[in-house]
């Protein structure tokens, strides 16, 4: 903390302050009206980093102590939070070199590359060019989706080469040299996502796969946590998307930082405590709007959807959260859902394991939830009233009442996957899923 | 002249008779080849009724876009306009319509 | 023309929400009846022979279409159970006059037996006296508190403790938005439950169409032909409400499972007042969890985002001295935990010394107009 501005050191400043000037600083006119708050450009950039440093609390300076090199990976689409993140990470990361004449971190950027969903992207060369020469400390690389298929073998790989180690049973494998005739990661991934229902089942799993294979990068790289730059409207967004998809059993794991269900790699999201339109506004005043993907006039306006039923569920919450009309309801959202207590989780996850496909911990059926949750407070239950055996009513409540029916010859699939990712992929037959969870 | 036109009956129920005067049921002719040169479709015929049988201002409550308003159900000659091709369902001469609102009291 | 998918002899006419299911008429009808029958079986409404039970009933889509499947069900399955339809008349000219009559024609096609009540009587004052007093904005608190209450005073009278509603999954969904957008955490933890009961009260609620599509009931209405009363109330619809509302619809087109898929999720959002006893008493967090940063959920007020950077970063820094950190994870029950008493003015419950409906009442009787409230209980 020695160096870092904080919202004290803000605090003190204003002395009665002239309605024409900057709320905090009261020297310098205002340039933007944040929060009800008239603020100069640079009290506006000082809040902004304040929010942001927050995060960056681990990562300090801690004199005195031997210089270990800490590795860090962000993930970049590219877009406007991206980019500005990537900048206050610039920033963080010179003012320690500054102020202490040394940096406790280093980072990697990457780039996913989806060119084989959305099909070819123009220019991630030229752009990955771009951020080198203006950010020559970090290193640039990205990577296509479908290399989950190979890091997921690799991860399969290993686990079975350290089974053997261990002088296990080693699981029998059908062919330990690779086969020319099976099909390659590409092939793989379009093939899955041609047997999903709709956009929304695609996208949904795309997006799954792309946090997959980055937490895959970041373990192979030996990073310790991957940064994303989801703002607070983002965040928002994203709760009521994977409500919608029924994934609630696993809210508190799909917003909150820290390390993953599956894995040891810790996820950040420092851009947590700020709006889009707030980062937004600190892109512009920092002129780094040539670096997005997105120009200034584009991102401003709101597009009209084009075909409805070929939105995305996460497209429709994007949407509605960034309209104006909203925008005050995304700090609701967030909060409340960071206050979300699931009592029941340490039991769940040990009686049920995680969802193969997510790899967030499964969730059951909302009758044996209630059932649980009372047997574990020593409630006495009454027993629910058995179906007759051989009629209609010997279906499991998923199958008759949420009409979520197995695939034929995988009745056990809802042991093996969440609620959600049952629906994403709802019909898709028997799923080639690149990873494990380990 | 009878090929010239198209006559359908349209039913309206769930409180979207209100804005038709309280009329449930109506006749309606219209044109077997619209401005554009195709059938008529559903998607007409919403803007249709707008036009010339809605005796309420708030066009909004049964027309977004072009087309019914999300919340009101569509049964072509008794069934799921889903199950027809939704707004682009071309009418036949005494197709049954019927629009019915699942938004309005419990 | 597609065949339907149960009987492949019939003209599907249907095509389910659920699962996309092309149906025909009397297999649809069938499937839903069957629908509504397991959740009675299953989620614990249980309905015990011999047992009079309440139906909320107004005269709309979804309590008629309630009292006609619990009519079938009840001759079908041999339930055994007497259901008596319960209005509530809350006093506003020209709504509740005719739809009032339709629940009437219901009662008599139906076979069961009828109650009306009106606010009148209850409270002293009936919608249209109310709004004339508040005016037309907020006076949907008033109805919304009066009628809870209504129902289940209403139910006292008549010695009956299980009430069934008409409440379908859209409304659960919305409701589910709603108190996201709202940041209403209290109320996200048991607006999906499908039996409310409280410990001061004798009373038991319950909603059998909480798996039903709005759309669905509309269509077995349909087909069915069913009696049933459609006109919005002529003082303002709530505003937000339909935003959630708006949105749902959206999302529903999109992918129609989702009204299901936000239920579900809701119903894992319960909070079961059972498991906070544990967490009160100390159950220990095995190591997986902490490991899987569970205790990163913050705290009340602003702390909730601020808590969850602190323990973020404490976990972040200390890669191995999570054992210690979990067990100061910080604890939320207090939150959750609302006392229900009985109020001291009418006897009714209330987690507040004076029940909401005595202070509305109060207020009313007072000249200056009420404060505001932004309550609504589903």
């Amino acid at each position: 903390m020695e160096f870092e501005v904080t919202m004290a050191d803000i605090a003190k400043k204003p002395k009665p302050t002239a309605p024409s000037l900057c709320k905090r600083c009261n020297q310098n006119p205002p340039a933007i009206t944040m929060r009800h708050e008239a603020l100069c450009q640079d009290c506006f950039t000082t809040y902004i980093r304040t929010k942001f440093t927050r995060y960056m609390e681990p990562f300090r300076v801690k004199r005195g102590t031997e210089l270990v090199r800490r590795k860090l990976m962000f993930a970049t689409s590219f877009g406007v939070a991206s980019t500005a993140l990537l900048d206050l990470l610039h920033w963080h990361r010179s003012l320690q070199l500054e102020r202490a004449r040394r940096v406790e971190y280093d980072i990697q950027v990457v780039h996913i590359d989806e060119s084989v969903v959305l099909g070819e992207q123009e220019g991630v060369e030229e752009r990955l060019e771009k951020l080198r020469e203006q950010y020559p400390q970090f290193e640039f690389s990205s990577s296509p989706l479908d290399r989950i298929y190979d890091l997921g073998n690799a991860a399969v790989e290993q686990l079975i080469s350290d089974t053997e180690a261990l002088n296990l049973d080693a699981p029998p494998m059908a062919s330990m040299t690779p086969d020319i005739n099976a099909p390659t990661g590409i092939e793989k991934l379009r093939s899955l996502l041609a047997h999903l229902n709709s956009r929304a089942s695609q996208m949904d799993i795309v997006a799954i796969l792309r946090s997959r294979l980055l937490i895959e990068l970041a373990k192979k790289n030996a990073c310790e946590a991957i940064f994303f730059a989801d703002s607070m409207t983002r965040m928002a967004a994203m709760v009521l998307a994977e409500v919608t998809k029924g994934r609630g059993h696993a809210l508190p794991w799909l917003i909150s930082d820290g390390p993953t269900p599956y894995g040891p790699v810790k996820i950040v999201r420092p851009l947590r405590e700020l709006t889009k339109i707030e980062i937004s506004e600190y892109t512009t005043f920092c002129s780094l709007w040539p670096f997005c993907s997105i120009s200034q006039e584009k991102a401003t306006v709101q597009k009209p959807p084009v075909n409805m039923k070929n939105q995305t569920i996460d497209e429709v919450m994007g949407r509605f959260f960034e309209d104006v009309s909203n925008a005050h309801l995304v700090a609701n959202v967030v909060k409340t859902a960071a206050k979300l207590e699931f009592p029941d989780d340490n039991n769940r996850v040990e009686r049920l394991g995680l969802c193969e496909i997510c790899g967030l911990p499964m969730d059951e059926e909302p009758k044996y939830r209630r059932i649980n949750a009372q047997k574990l407070a020593g409630v006495e239950v009454r027993e629910v009233q058995q179906p007759q055996v051989g009629s209609k009513d010997a279906l499991d409540t998923d199958a008759r009442i949420y009409c979520l029916e197995p695939p034929e010859g995988e009745e056990d699939l809802k042991e093996r996957r969440c609620y959600g990712c049952r629906r994403s992929t709802l019909g898709a037959g028997k799923v080639d899923w690149p990873i494990n969870n380990r | 002249m009878a090929t010239d036109s198209i006559a359908i009956n349209v039913e309206l129920a769930g409180g979207l008779e209100i804005l038709f005067n309280n009329e449930r049921k109506l006749n309606v002719e219209l044109p077997a080849t619209t401005a554009n040169g195709s059938p008529p479709n559903i998607n007409y015929l919403v803007g249709h009724l707008c036009d010339h049988h809605m005796k309420d201002s708030r066009r909004e409550l049964f027309e977004l876009q072009g087309t019914v308003r999300p919340g009101i159900l569509v049964l072509i000659n008794d069934a799921d306009w889903e199950l027809e091709g939704e707004g682009e369902y071309e009418l036949k001469p005494k197709d049954q319509i019927l629009f019915v609102s699942t938004l309005h009291g419990g | 023309m597609h065949y339907c998918a149960i009987c492949g002899i019939e003209r599907a006419q249907v095509i389910r929400p659920k699962n996309g299911q092309k149906l025909c008429r009397s297999c649809f009808i069938d499937a839903f009846e069957m629908e509504i029958h397991t959740t009675i079986l299953e989620s614990g409404i249980m309905l015990t022979r011999g047992e009079r039970i309440a139906i909320g009933a107004s005269g709309g889509k979804d309590s008629t279409v309630l009292a006609a499947v619990l009519k079938v069900l009840n001759e079908r399955y041999d339930y055994g159970v007497e259901f008596i339809l319960l209005s509530i008349d809350e006093g506003i000219h020209g709504y509740r006059d005719d739809s009032l009559e339709t629940v009437k024609r219901n009662a008599v096609q139906y076979g069961m037996e009828l109650c009306i009540l009106g606010y009148e009587a209850l409270y002293g004052w009936t919608m249209d006296q109310v709004v004339e007093k508040v005016g037309k904005k907020g006076n949907c608190t008033y109805c919304g508190v009066f009628r809870r209450q209504a129902l289940d005073r209403g139910a006292k009278h008549l010695n009956i403790s299980h009430i069934l509603t008409g409440h379908n999954a859209d409304d659960i969904a919305e409701t589910i938005l709603m108190n996201f957008l709202r940041g209403d955490l209290p109320r996200l933890g048991r607006c999906a439950e499908i039996i409310t009961a409280s410990q001061a009260s004798t009373m038991k609620r319950s909603k059998p169409l909480k798996y039903a599509y709005e759309k669905e009931i509309v269509l077995y209405a349909h087909y069915r032909g069913l009696d049933y009363f459609s006109t919005e109330c002529v003082y303002s619809p709530e505003a937000f409400r339909g935003n959630a509302r708006a949105l749902l619809k959206d999302l529903e087109k999109i992918r129609p499972s989702s009204v299901l898929d936000i239920v579900r999720s809701g119903e894992h959002l319960i909070h079961y007042p059972a498991t906070t006893q544990i967490l009160k008493s100390g159950m220990p967090h095995n190591e997986m969890n902490k490991d899987a940063g569970i205790s990163v959920r913050g705290n009340e007020n602003e702390g909730g985002l601020l808590k969850m950077r602190q323990v973020a970063s404490s976990q972040l820094e200390s890669k191995c001295a999570s054992k210690t950190q979990g067990t100061t994870k910080p604890q939320t029950e207090a939150l959750h935990i609302q006392s229900i008493g009985n109020c001291e003015r009418c006897g009714y419950m209330s987690s507040q010394p004076i029940c909401k409906a005595c202070v509305l009442v109060e207020n009313l009787n007072k000249t200056y107009p009420s404060i505001a409230v932004s309550v609504k209980e589903y």
